[in-house]
């Protein structure tokens, strides 16, 4: 396992080396950078040559990048253009946000989909099997951002249970925290509903049909201790990778849902980078993001091989 | 002797076709009764139909199965997964996913036993696992008692099988085609064990098998199936010395001997199961039947030869 996790890690870099590179690439290729937009349209040309040689922009892409990279190996990602700020201490104060919504939205996207895909396995093919099929495929269809403002209307607004807007820290106030992060939470749990259900139900339904389960019944086992036990057992592996990627994009940002809920995330932080062409804190987000779904990835892959003992072996027998 | 297993007049269909008709057959103490017939004459359905698992859209539409003397078909389902728990060990013909391949062989083995004896049984179970591993021929039990399935062979599995439908000890032993999936020496070593034990221990066995020389040293009785319906049966000697049944006859001289001729082709039964056998209310087998008459196709009776012999077909009149 050691051995496994560590080539897993130098790929990583090698991940994390090519996506820092390309978003630099594209950075440099897109019209307007830094100088432009922070001297307006109306600037001349000549001022914006004069910034633009001030803060370093004339030089060629391959020295910024490499600049950028040298410095980075150290962990110092540069200062933020818009903000002022380093860009690590940016990306640190956004983290709670993001991961307290991810955590919090993959936890409820999990339990509420892990019972509904139970049930529509159980009664394959009658009434309620469909209506929870249709019912998350309609809910998952419809755009995180009008689901949002019909929720900020309807829980913030007429029953007033959360605040409309805004981030509260644990720090401030556990209570406050959980006001804050609940309805956005569930706004992105939804969006997962439809993915996890069917692929709970899917795996279940396969497992159900296994030679297995007629053991279980021989055997006189209990239907919960056949269900759990048995169809549970094998039917917990595909969801786990599932669950794994959903997180991994969900800690990448999640602009809409954050937009909407003036949450300071990832996500938004992503926007401004890039709207701004502020290039050090695009570089960092998108080094941010990408670590997160490598990382990701790989705890995915440590839970499914955890969770199934061929895997295991398979490793055993590989070295 | 008391009847263990009353099976009386079963029919059952899916939704196009009869898949057994009127299917009766009684199994008593310590005797065993073997299956023969090609593939898709309904023995397979018919071990399943005793252990009431028929797949959903397979429904029994007459007759009864009475196991130590309770209908089958008239308990709750937990009360009858204690009777099949209690009552029947299951063989079966495919040993792949039988056991489930994510759970240590040992949990397997002992959760019927736990189930039915309490939680504080584990340990005891545990034991007893060991010894009947044991007893079937596996050299290192407490190996393979931790072991995944996949870590084992097949006909290792298979013993597996068998050491565990025997854990509760059920006068009821039921194999479908035990052998068939193994290699010719495994297939040997396994019908030695049963033989074995059927001599060491007080166990009714029902056995499929397409093995001609393992049934005439295993089995008491045997019942010929052909489309769903029993066409001939009676005590071993009975059917292998005076078959009746022209199909019968045509299934006893397919056995291939060693002694054979290379260049001799295989013996075959022309023709095949038509729809229209499976309709008929006449014989199944009038169509491919050497000996058919008109009123074959239209009727066919049981007639008892014996007290333990009996046949569908007209020829049983003339003798």
């Amino acid at each position: 396992m050691g051995r496994y996790v560590t080539k897993r890690l130098l790929s990583a870099l090698a991940v994390l080396f090519f996506v820092t590179l390309i978003t630099f690439l594209v950075l440099s290729v897109i019209p307007g950078d830094q100088a432009v937009l922070s001297l307006g349209l109306d600037a001349t040309s000549e001022s914006i040559e004069a910034l633009r040689s001030s803060m370093g922009l004339d030089r060629p892409f391959y020295v910024r990048y490499l600049e950028w990279l040298f410095s980075a190996i150290t962990f110092d990602f540069g200062t933020s253009a818009v903000y002022g700020e380093s860009v690590t201490s940016l990306i640190a104060s956004r983290i709670p946000v993001t991961f307290s919504l991810t955590l919090f939205s993959i936890a409820v996207a999990t339990v509420i989909s892990a019972l509904l895909g139970l049930f529509a396995a159980l009664s394959r093919g009658k009434g309620a099997d469909g209506i929870i099929r249709t019912a998350v495929m309609i809910t998952s269809s419809l755009p995180s951002f009008w689901i949002s403002l019909l929720a900020l209307i309807f829980f913030c607004g007429h029953l007033g249970w959360f605040p409309v807007n805004g981030y509260i820290s644990p720090a401030e106030g556990f209570a406050g925290f959980l006001r804050s992060i609940t309805l956005p939470s569930f706004i992105l749990a939804v969006g997962e509903l439809a993915l996890m259900t069917r692929m709970f139900r899917s795996s279940l339904v396969r497992s159900l049909s296994e030679d297995y389960m007629m053991a279980c019944e021989v055997k006189g086992l209990s239907r919960a201790r056949a269900l759990f036990h048995y169809a549970g057992r094998s039917a917990i592996i595909a969801p786990i990778t599932l669950i794994g990627n959903q997180a991994a994009k969900l800690f990448g940002g999640t602009v809409i849902v954050e937009t909407v809920f003036s949450l300071p995330g990832i996500g938004r932080l992503l926007l401004v980078a890039v709207e701004q062409r502020d290039t050090a804190l695009l570089q960092g987000v998108v080094l941010f993001i990408t670590f997160m779904v490598v990382l990701m990835n790989l705890l995915t892959d440590i839970a499914v091989a955890a969770a199934d003992p061929m895997i295991r072996l398979g490793e055993e027998g590989g070295r | 002797m008391n009847e263990l297993l009353k099976i009386t007049g079963l029919s059952v269909r899916d939704e196009d076709r009869a898949l057994l008709r009127e299917v009766s057959l009684s199994l008593r103490e310590n005797e065993t009764l073997a299956f023969i017939g090609e593939s898709g004459s309904g023995k397979t359905l018919t071990l399943k139909a005793i252990l009431s698992l028929l797949p959903d859209d397979v429904k029994v539409t007459g007759g009864s199965v009475r196991l130590a003397g309770r209908d089958m078909y008239g308990l709750k389902a937990g009360e009858k997964r204690r009777l099949l728990g209690e009552n029947v060990g299951f063989v079966p013909q495919n040993t792949v996913n039988y056991l489930h391949p994510l759970l240590r062989i040992g949990f397997q083995m002992c959760d019927g036993y736990v189930t039915f004896h309490g939680r504080r049984s584990r340990k005891e179970a545990e034991e007893k696992a060991v010894r009947l591993l044991k007893s079937v021929g596996i050299n290192d039990p407490e190996r393979v008692m931790t072991s995944y399935p996949a870590e084992l062979s097949g006909g290792m599995r298979q013993r597996v099988n068998i050491a565990g439908a025997l854990m509760m000890d059920p006068p009821l032993l039921i194999s479908d085609e035990p052998t068939s999936a193994l290699d010719r020496i495994v297939q040997k070593q396994v019908a030695d064990l049963y033989l074995s034990l059927l001599e060491e221990r007080k166990l009714s066995l029902i056995i499929v098998s397409h093995d001609l020389v393992f049934v005439s040293r295993i089995a008491d009785r045997i019942a010929v199936f052909y489309s769903g319906r029993i066409v001939e049966s009676g005590t071993k000697d009975e059917l292998f010395t005076e078959p009746v049944h022209p199909y019968t006859k045509a299934l006893l001289a397919l056995s291939p001997s060693l002694e054979q001729d290379r260049k001799e082709p295989l013996k075959e039964i022309k023709g095949y199961i038509s729809e229209d056998d499976r309709k008929r209310n006449g014989c199944p087998f009038a169509s491919r039947c050497p000996h058919a008459k008109e009123e074959c196709f239209s009727f066919t009776e049981e007639i008892r030869l014996s007290g333990t012999h009996s046949v569908l077909c007209r020829l049983g009149r003339v003798k």
